[in-house]
């Protein structure tokens, strides 16, 4: 602890001076390039890996895992041995993904597990008697497909699309307290055909690029304590959209505008619009959370908040993998050569940077 | 390690000639005995029986039976008993020509200090309950408005024993080391239930174990999981010399991570032999009567296995997993864990929906072709 505090103390000293902030702060390794996935969730970074154990007996077999783990973080980096196992996953139906990972204010998560061979699996993660549990895990060929998941207090909502395109959101209580039943599960028409990829969740929205309007992102709220979604004017957009990520409070779009990618940001109340990026080549990972946005591009990650321009928050060391952020910090994932006594080994490193002096309208929002 | 694995898989390879008898194709509905409601036992056991199965499990939740404690405990007509649960569902089998085996866990708030319901109980309020339920099923119990209540063919007192969600504590501090607990606890509720059931109903088989779970690395708290193997080794130890082992069959659970025939983990099927071998001791004439109580392949995930495989898969490891039961001669059946998907164990040949999975027409065609002997049948 004491010596996590140490380090902290050197990075805080090297933003201040304009240094990299990667060689100071605390980091946590994972052997390999493994499929990973990154989030932020509360006090916690969660990331999950992606692996294949082959069973050698008797003319031997693969068992294809997804793991997750979550890592304690203080306000301005990760806390050294604070590592804790979460969802295991294994299965013979196919190779697994890192899928994807989506948290809250309170350490809780969810896991979208995908991989070949089978339905996308929504795993919440944790209940007080049992560290996981399946939110939905149909296994049937033609069953709803999961689109994106995400917390809201006591729910897990999630999207699916049945193999007509049709599409549902559905609400699955979590909360395993007395007199509120764990399974209990609402579902309603969502009225969405989403272009595939182009959706995103967070708690109590969901955001996305139709089929019958390219041309824009729609969205549609959920209020605490409601199963049905409101659907919300639609955004329009200024191009192709490539990405598409969403906060309570933000939508962001990566577009193609002719020649050129952009990444456009809409902020509530008005959604007015705000290039964070452009360039010639598509950027590396782009996250969103709270007010902030993060972006891998030419070996650095970036910071966007509101009323400020980019600003650098991290140089990369290898190539980064993904990004997540919470709105005040900005976790990295990137893959990494080290050298040991074996030579080069790969590895990919995980490190939490705080984002750097918001204004003071944004830093109140912040301190609240 | 590995000349074990070659040795476990030697064993499967005995010709299937070398067979006494196939084992009985039978599948459990873990959902039967949770809603009372005549209809929707009747809708389960008819989706049972459409399976072709003539024998399952039913469990038997002493916590539910008996919420508080009886004035009489080993009178089944004692008015605090609740066989609401299981009334209903044994009677419905029993009609569709379903023979049943029971499994007895949960442990009722007045009969330990903790109140917990994994807490080991006293073995008298075990043994006695154990009796009641024996009395009640023994087929010559009257039923309210005429006739008697059905006949089950078996009592297990206890399910995984040597696991903590099951039984608590699986293990004790002695000078200052964790050791296993749970072997002596079991084998005392073993006791204790045995001699009351076969007072009871002489006819009703008693089965022990039901274990589950590896060898790990031993006990290191309270909730550890001792392995089987070890559990085995101690309960035998802890039951001593007696004149009559008190139980009549050992039952095991496997399932299995990987096809059915080459997973090497423990307990599995190639590793099966290993148990056998173990349980044999216990036996007089060192022939163990084996039921595979539980034995399945999810196709999604659950907290509780976190493993599964396709529809497709699981269809064609079910065929995989009764041709090899076949070669292990002292299997006398085989229970499909379980009948419908729910979140707990989405492992059933039926979907959540009631579809139905590749799955079932493989078992319905296993569990019509398989004679069932009289020791497993309806009388």
């Amino acid at each position: 602890m004491r010596r996590s505090i140490a380090l902290t103390a050197i990075a805080l000293a090297a933003a201040g001076a304009g240094a990299p902030l990667a060689a100071a702060a605390v980091e946590q390794r994972v052997p390999g390039w493994p499929r990973m996935a990154l989030a932020m969730s509360g006090p916690t970074v969660v990331y999950s890996t992606a692996g294949a154990t082959h069973i050698p007996a008797n003319g031997g077999y693969n068992v294809y895992r997804t793991a997750t783990f979550t890592v304690r973080m203080n306000r301005v980096g990760l806390v050294k041995g604070t590592r804790k196992d979460g969802v295991v996953l294994r299965t013979s139906a196919g190779t697994t993904t890192g899928g994807g990972l989506s948290g809250d204010a309170t350490g809780r998560y969810v896991l979208l597990a995908t991989g070949s061979g089978f339905s996308p699996q929504v795993i919440f993660c944790c209940r007080t008697n049992l560290k996981d549990y399946p939110v939905e895990a149909s296994g049937r060929p033609g069953a709803p497909v999961t689109l994106t998941a995400a917390l809201q207090g006591p729910v897990v909502r999630y999207v699916t699309a049945a193999p007509d395109g049709t599409t549902q959101l559905a609400t699955r209580y979590v909360k395993d307290g007395p007199g509120e039943p764990f399974t209990r599960l609402d579902v309603r028409p969502l009225g969405a055909r989403p272009i595939q990829n182009l959706i995103a969740s967070a708690p109590g929205t969901v955001a996305w690029v139709d089929q019958a309007a390219p041309g824009e992102v729609r969205l549609a709220v959920t209020p605490p304590g409601d199963p049905t979604p409101v659907a919300q004017p639609a955004i329009p957009v200024p191009g192709s959209v490539l990405r598409v990520l969403v906060t309570e409070r933000m939508v962001a779009v990566l577009v193609q505008v002719f020649g050129e990618y952009q990444l456009v940001r809409y902020d509530v109340p008005e959604w007015k619009a705000t290039i964070v990026w452009r360039g010639i080549d598509p950027p590396g990972p782009v996250a969103a959370g709270d007010r902030t946005i993060a972006i891998a591009t030419g070996g650095v990650v970036r910071q966007h908040v509101p009323g400020q321009t980019l600003r650098t928050v991290f140089r990369l060391r290898g190539k980064a993998a993904a990004v997540a952020t919470d709105g005040t910090r900005i976790a990295v994932l990137e893959r990494i050569r080290t050298r040991t006594r074996r030579g080069l080994v790969r590895q990919s490193a995980i490190t939490v940077v705080p984002v750097k002096q918001p204004p003071a309208a944004y830093a109140q929002e912040l301190a609240r | 390690m590995r000349l074990r694995v070659l040795l476990a898989a030697a064993a499967l390879l005995v010709p299937a000639g070398a067979a006494a008898a196939r084992p009985v194709v039978a599948i459990q509905d873990d959902q039967i005995t949770n809603d009372g409601s005549p209809a929707v036992v009747a809708a389960r056991a008819d989706r049972l029986a459409s399976t072709g199965a003539k024998l399952t499990r039913v469990n038997v939740d002493w916590s539910v039976v008996a919420p508080v404690r009886p004035a009489d405990p080993s009178n089944p007509d004692d008015p605090a008993y609740r066989w609401g649960t299981l009334d209903g569902p044994i009677q419905a089998l029993q009609d569709r020509g379903i023979a049943v085996i029971t499994v007895m866990f949960g442990t009722p708030r007045w009969a330990t200090p903790s109140g917990k319901w994994n807490a080991t109980p006293r073995p008298v309020d075990f043994g006695t309950f154990a009796g009641a339920l024996a009395l009640r099923y023994s087929g010559t119990w009257p039923k309210p408005g005429g006739g008697f209540l059905p006949r089950i063919k078996s009592i297990s007192p206890g399910n995984e024993p040597n696991l903590n969600f099951w039984i608590t504590p699986q293990c004790k501090r002695v000078r200052g080391r964790w050791v296993p607990a749970s072997p002596a606890a079991y084998a005392a509720m073993l006791k204790a239930a045995s001699k009351r059931i076969r007072a009871s109903a002489p006819g009703i088989l008693v089965v022990a174990g039901e274990t589950l779970a590896g060898d790990g690395n031993g006990c290191t708290g309270p909730t550890s999981t001792v392995g089987t193997t070890e559990f085995t080794r101690l309960l035998h130890k802890a039951l001593g010399s007696t004149r009559r082992v008190p139980f009549d069959a050992w039952a095991v659970h496997l399932h299995p991570v990987g096809p059915p025939d080459r997973s090497p983990f423990f307990p599995s099927w190639p590793t099966l032999p290993r148990i056998t071998k173990q349980v044999n001791k216990m036996h007089p004439k060192g022939r163990m009567p084996i039921l595979v109580t539980e034995t399945s392949y999810a196709t999604a995930y659950s907290a509780y296995h976190r493993y599964f495989v396709t529809e497709e898969q699981q269809a064609k490891w079910l065929d995989l997993t009764y041709s090899l039961a076949t070669r292990q001669p002292q299997v006398e059946a085989v229970v499909w864990f379980n009948l419908q998907d729910n979140f707990d164990w989405p492992a059933g040949v039926y979907r959540d929906d009631w579809s139905a999975k590749p799955s079932l027409d493989r078992f319905r065609q296993l569990a019509t072709t398989t004679p069932i002997p009289q020791k497993w049948a309806l009388p």
